[in-house]
């Protein structure tokens, strides 16, 4: 299992130095802004709770794009250069693939999520600069980006265990939470005027359609023969 | 009563039968193959080596039938076989970022019967770089690292799918080396696949004619090529030849000549021949297992 750890995190390596840009990027950004003001008016601000929170809630958007990369690269990108053909003459069982890829593509993402919140729960409460003012609207939105990272990673999971090109996979992770809102508005048009709240069921389809693409993708591999 | 005891069987396929939707890529096979020899299925194009090679080593279910390697049916709950089993296959598709050093550590961790030893020996005779990622290896020095890889384990069947296709008579000669010294090395069974037959025919005990998916003949290739001979028969003067007598796989009349190539040859068959009226006379040559193969293939077309 680990040599099966070691490979995945070497073959998506790319990918993950870029979600570690991208976690990073806001931070980076704002340090920038900090600096060249430093340079330009000789003086540094401090971090106050509400612009790291801000920040952190950036970075866990920008997340989105690793998200739906890992994990339309997971299985797919071993099938364009046809090495998921090498390694199906080898020992290690569907299972172990599978369950080394999604540690590699799934453990990333938390990652990435976790260090964001940390920064928005813990880290932004204890900064000394201003007192602890969390913004009712980010916390709000958080919900809707967790639900569209779980369609993201379902679908592309999905596509990537059904295609053996890492691209379309990726682009269907990235169209599903799209067509989903486009239904729901729709749907909430087609029935104006009467009530209907398309980002209360996005925020509550959108996890279930990604779990269910997850499973399906996962069955679907494990019953999968290569190629 | 001496009874001998029966052979144990490496490989073992028992109607064994797959279809890729109307096509019948191997029909009702089977197949035994006894531990310790060394076994060349040979056959046409498309004829279905690769496919039941493929299902022999469980990446491809069977429509019907079953088999059986080392008396372990083969199926998607026999991982512990792969363990015994060493496969190269026709096409290399090992990861082309990762160096030889780092395909083979990788492979290493997946069998506790890995020899260091060996592996070290095998790159050395193979002059294998292992320092050069795979996309930086010529298509020779994949071949030899993916031979390296399937014998590394010291497996009790090893598995060849066209392993020498494509290669240089040169990288020919050295692969097949490699190919002795593993067998030489421990006893082992191999089941190789080949179109160029003076490999099989130099190493193989016992060698499958397969065409259309179906298995043609299976036995010993000294059998075989005792047992088959062509007879070169000239006909007279505006004469037919009779009924090709029984065994012959492959007939040709040409003018006045008429050859045959027949199974099961004997003295008293070309005796008969000689007795024939519309036959001047009758000479009986050696063939090859190129010869034989290609008139079996060719029976196969023309009905004898």
């Amino acid at each position: 299992m680990k040599a099966l750890l070691w490979k995945d995190l070497r073959a998506n390596r790319l990918l993950l130095l870029i979600g570690a840009v991208l976690l990073v990027m806001p931070f980076a950004v704002a340090g920038g802004y900090d600096l060249h003001r430093w340079l330009r008016i000789g003086e540094l601000l401090p971090l106050p709770g509400v612009v790291c929170q801000e920040l952190a809630f950036f970075s866990l958007v920008a997340s989105l794009l690793t998200v739906v990369a890992l994990a339309g690269n997971a299985i797919a990108s071993e099938r364009v250069d046809r090495s998921a053909e090498f390694l199906a003459y080898l020992p290690p069982t569907r299972r172990q693939i599978l369950a080394s890829k999604f540690s590699v593509a799934f453990g990333a993402c938390a990652a990435v999520w976790l260090i964001n919140l940390a920064l928005i729960y813990v880290v932004a409460p204890w900064l000394p600069s201003v007192p602890w003012a969390f913004r009712a609207g980010k916390v709000s939105e958080l919900p809707i980006i967790a639900a569209i990272a779980v369609l993201l990673f379902g679908a592309a999971w999905l596509g990537s265990a059904l295609l053996d090109s890492s691209a379309f996979a990726t682009a269907i992770g990235l169209l599903a939470p799209m067509l989903l809102g486009a239904v729901l508005f729709c749907i909430s048009w087609s029935r104006e005027p009467a009530p209907f709240d398309a980002a209360w069921w996005f925020n509550r389809l959108a996890p279930v359609l990604g779990i269910a693409c997850f499973a399906l993708g996962t069955w679907y591999f494990l019953r999968r023969v290569e190629p | 009563m001496n009874a001998e005891p029966a052979a144990v069987a490496a490989i073992e396929t028992m109607g064994l039968t797959r279809r890729f939707g109307r096509t019948l890529a191997v029909d009702n096979l089977n197949l035994t193959v006894r531990a310790g020899s060394v076994f060349g299925f040979i056959g046409p194009n498309g004829a279905g080596k690769s496919t039941t090679i493929r299902m022999l080593i469980g990446v491809l279910s069977p429509t019907a039938g079953r088999a059986r390697l080392l008396g372990q049916d083969v199926g998607p709950r026999a991982e512990g076989l792969k363990h015994r089993v060493g496969y190269v296959p026709e096409l290399h598709f090992m990861y082309r970022w990762m160096r030889a050093s780092e395909v083979i550590a990788f492979c290493r961790t997946f069998y506790p019967t890995w020899n260091d030893q060996f592996c070290g020996e095998l790159l050395d005779i193979f002059e294998l770089d292992p320092r050069r990622r795979i996309k930086q290896l010529s298509k020779g020095m994949v071949a030899k690292l993916a031979l390296l890889l399937a014998v590394a384990h010291e497996p009790e069947l090893l598995i060849l799918d066209e392993p020498t296709s494509g290669l240089d008579p040169l990288m020919r000669e050295e692969f097949l080396d490699g190919v002795l010294r593993t067998i030489c090395a421990r006893q082992r069974t191999v089941l190789f696949s080949s179109h160029t037959l003076s490999d099989v025919q130099r190493l193989a005990d016992e060698v499958g004619i397969i065409c259309n998916g179906r298995l043609l003949a299976h036995c010993p290739t000294d059998e075989l090529l005792t047992d088959t001979k062509r007879i070169r028969a000239v006909l007279r003067d505006g004469c037919r030849p009779g009924a090709p007598p029984a065994g012959t796989i492959w007939q040709r009349v040409a003018n006045r000549e008429w050859l045959l190539t027949v199974r099961g040859f004997t003295p008293a068959l070309v005796d008969a021949l000689r007795a024939d009226a519309a036959v001047a006379s009758v000479e009986v040559v050696d063939v090859g297992l190129e010869d034989v193969f290609k008139d079996m293939v060719r029976g196969q077309k023309v009905p004898a």
